[in-house]
């Protein structure tokens, strides 16, 4: 380490000058070392984040549909910001709208989740096409199985995967709802109270789909170089 | 994270998503220091003091510098910078007004700089997209959570001190078993709502 | 040394996690599957070989009392590097490791050679010595994984293997687990060394 005996003074200041400039030098050298690896990246850590939006999208809705991730409506749902994104088939047409939202109801802190819509020509028609679960912190083991097999899009490959139970599903209070709330869906063993959150986001979703459905219609068809709406 | 109100936050980050036993972050300091009760709490409240600092300095560079300026990538560098320089100054400071910790603490200190909870939770607070209040509650909370850690550790090895453990065992072995079973026991707090 | 040995020690006899008792964090946190324990070890390595390799190349330009911060920026440099190319071509990799790829660059182990040996020594006997401890830390990393992985969740790189044998035993993936696996593998470690000494 250094000497015990002070250095004499026109010798501090090089002695400090000197430390600091090969800080600053290194410093410098590895900031324009990493300003060129992030230009060689860029394109790629794009695609990525964007493949990787999509993807989530394309699971929940129905096959063949080109999603959007750039434009969705926004609205803002009993205190919750929820973006709802398009799933247009090659004539253009909206076929299905997936909504992202979340519930701060479940065990262990906040569940973000996807859901898709179908049957969008009318209120009455209006379904669920299936759910897929951003992220969660539910108990291991228990709660936590609201993810088991929702990478797969084939129901059959999955038995009674929790997701699997919201397919095809009415958007009505009575059928969103845990069996012991008095709706359809099957909660899993030992969580209910994960159970009745992402169907307490699922229906509140829905509820807003159907009576904002047109809003929620023009504001995705609106958005391609209109900006949609805020 | 950022939906939590100040005091849920403050359960969170102590008993929930202890620092230690939940995110394993600074299990080196927490092996290494806590064979007394005293030492643990001097090198706790050391630790609660240079991640405040270090949340308080490093969120307002985030928002203000790296984000604007798009070099979010420069995010490790800088705030890894911010901490070592923090802690020198610490040092500095101790040195001064409470030698007798600094002596205490020895090697410790300047370790802060490597312990993974200062820069791991300086960076929970922006992926986390806390407020600048909300990150220096936590910050300060998960501290406190480190030190709860320490405190229980090294009241646990006190008297570990006096029992006989297996040879092979000895020293971090039997500390991460410890570790294991206190972890399971703050699991306990899953699910704890205000 | 030879240039052998000094690439060597770090994988048995100078285990970073095993026998140094250095960088424990990640075996704890990155370890409920195989994959991500060998992907962050695999990261730590690189990490570690080119810091090392820097470092000794300024071994005689940085003056004493800055050399800490000194490292710590050549480290920081690498790991950033390593968090963008993650980012951007192993994507799946970069989320399971999350925060723990940043960290990268307070793991005491690379700080650690750089103060002790890289410092001190020639850019290929430093890259050797970076390169031995880098693997000794993935073997761990894996050992760790392994267990955790086999044990509590019943699959291998993903694989399941335990099935009809047996139920995997949540625990091992959960943080008691992983506290209890290292310790004990630690453990094992102290034991197969007083044999061989003895032996």
């Amino acid at each position: 380490m250094s000497d015990a005996v002070p250095a004499p003074r026109s010798e501090g200041l090089r002695d400090l000058l000197v430390p600091v400039l090969v800080i600053v030098i290194i410093s410098a050298g590895s900031a324009l070392l990493l300003g060129l690896v992030r230009e060689a990246t860029r394109e790629a850590i794009a695609a990525a984040d964007r493949a990787e939006a999509e993807n989530a999208l394309k699971i929940v809705l129905p096959a063949g549909l080109s999603v959007d991730v750039t434009k969705p409506f926004t609205a803002t749902v009993n205190g919750r910001e929820l973006e709802f994104f398009a799933g247009t088939d090659e004539a253009g047409t909206l076929r299905a709208v997936a909504a992202k939202t979340a519930s701060d109801k479940g065990y262990s802190g906040l569940i973000r989740i996807l859901v898709g819509f179908t049957g969008l020509d009318d209120s009455g028609t209006l379904q669920v096409t299936r759910t897929y679960v951003l992220s969660h912190a539910e108990t291991p083991g228990l709660g936590s199985k609201i993810t088991t097999c929702q990478e797969q899009t084939d129901a059959a490959a999955c038995g009674d995967a929790f997701w699997t139970r919201f397919q095809g599903r009415a958007v009505s209070p009575g059928v969103l709802k845990p069996v012991k709330d008095g709706g359809e869906i099957q909660a899993l063993t030992s969580a209910t109270i994960s159970t009745r959150a992402v169907c307490d986001a699922v229906l509140e979703a829905g509820e807003y789909v159907k009576a904002h459905r047109q809003e929620i219609l023009d504001g995705l068809r609106g958005a391609p170089g209109k900006g949609g709406t805020p | 994270m950022a939906e939590m109100n100040l005091v849920m936050l403050v359960i969170f980050a102590i008993f929930i998503n202890n620092v230690l036993f939940s995110r394993f972050l600074g299990t080196c300091p927490y092996l290494g220091v806590s064979k007394q009760i005293s030492t643990a709490m001097g090198m706790g409240a050391a630790v609660i003091f240079v991640i405040t600092l270090a949340a308080a300095i490093t969120w307002p560079i985030q928002k203000l510098v790296l984000d604007p300026l798009d070099m979010g990538y420069l995010q490790t560098i800088t705030f890894i910078l911010i901490i070592a320089a923090l802690v020198q100054f610490v040092e500095i400071v101790m040195k001064k007004t409470v030698p007798g910790l600094y002596q205490a603490l020895g090697i410790y200190l300047p370790l802060i700089t490597t312990n993974c909870a200062v820069l791991g939770v300086a960076i929970i607070n922006i992926n986390e997209k806390l407020s600048y209040v909300q990150a220096l509650v936590f910050s300060a909370a998960s501290a406190v959570g480190f030190t709860l850690a320490l405190l229980l550790f090294a009241g646990i090895r006190e008297r570990l001190a006096l029992r006989r453990i297996p040879r092979d065992f000895a020293g971090v072995p039997i500390g991460l078993v410890v570790a294991g079973l206190l972890a399971m026991a703050f699991m306990g707090f899953a699910g704890l709502k205000f | 040394m030879s240039a052998w040995s000094e690439f060597s020690k770090g994988i048995w006899t100078q285990n970073p996690v095993l026998r140094l008792l250095l960088g424990l964090c990640p075996p704890l946190a990155v370890t409920t599957s195989a994959k991500d324990a060998v992907g962050m070890g695999l990261s730590a390595a690189f990490v570690l070989v080119m810091s090392n390799l820097v470092v000794s190349l300024l071994r005689r330009t940085i003056p004493d009392r800055v050399r800490l911060p000194a490292y710590i920026v050549i480290i920081a440099c690498f790991v950033t590097i390593v968090d963008m190319v993650l980012k951007a071509y192993v994507t799946d990799l970069h989320k399971s490791l999350g925060l723990f790829i940043p960290l990268i660059v307070v793991n005491c182990i690379i700080l650690g050679r750089a103060e002790a040996f890289a410092s001190k020594n020639p850019p290929v006997l430093s890259m050797l010595d970076g390169l031995g401890m880098g693997l000794g830390n993935t073997l761990a990393l894996l050992a760790v994984g392994t267990v955790r992985e086999i044990l509590g969740n019943g699959t291998f790189f993903g694989l399941p293997v335990l099935s009809s044998v047996m139920e995997p035993v949540l625990l091992f993936v959960l943080p008691p687990g992983a506290f209890l696996t290292l310790g004990f593998l630690i453990a094992g470690m102290n034991r197969l060394e007083r044999r061989h000494a003895h032996g």
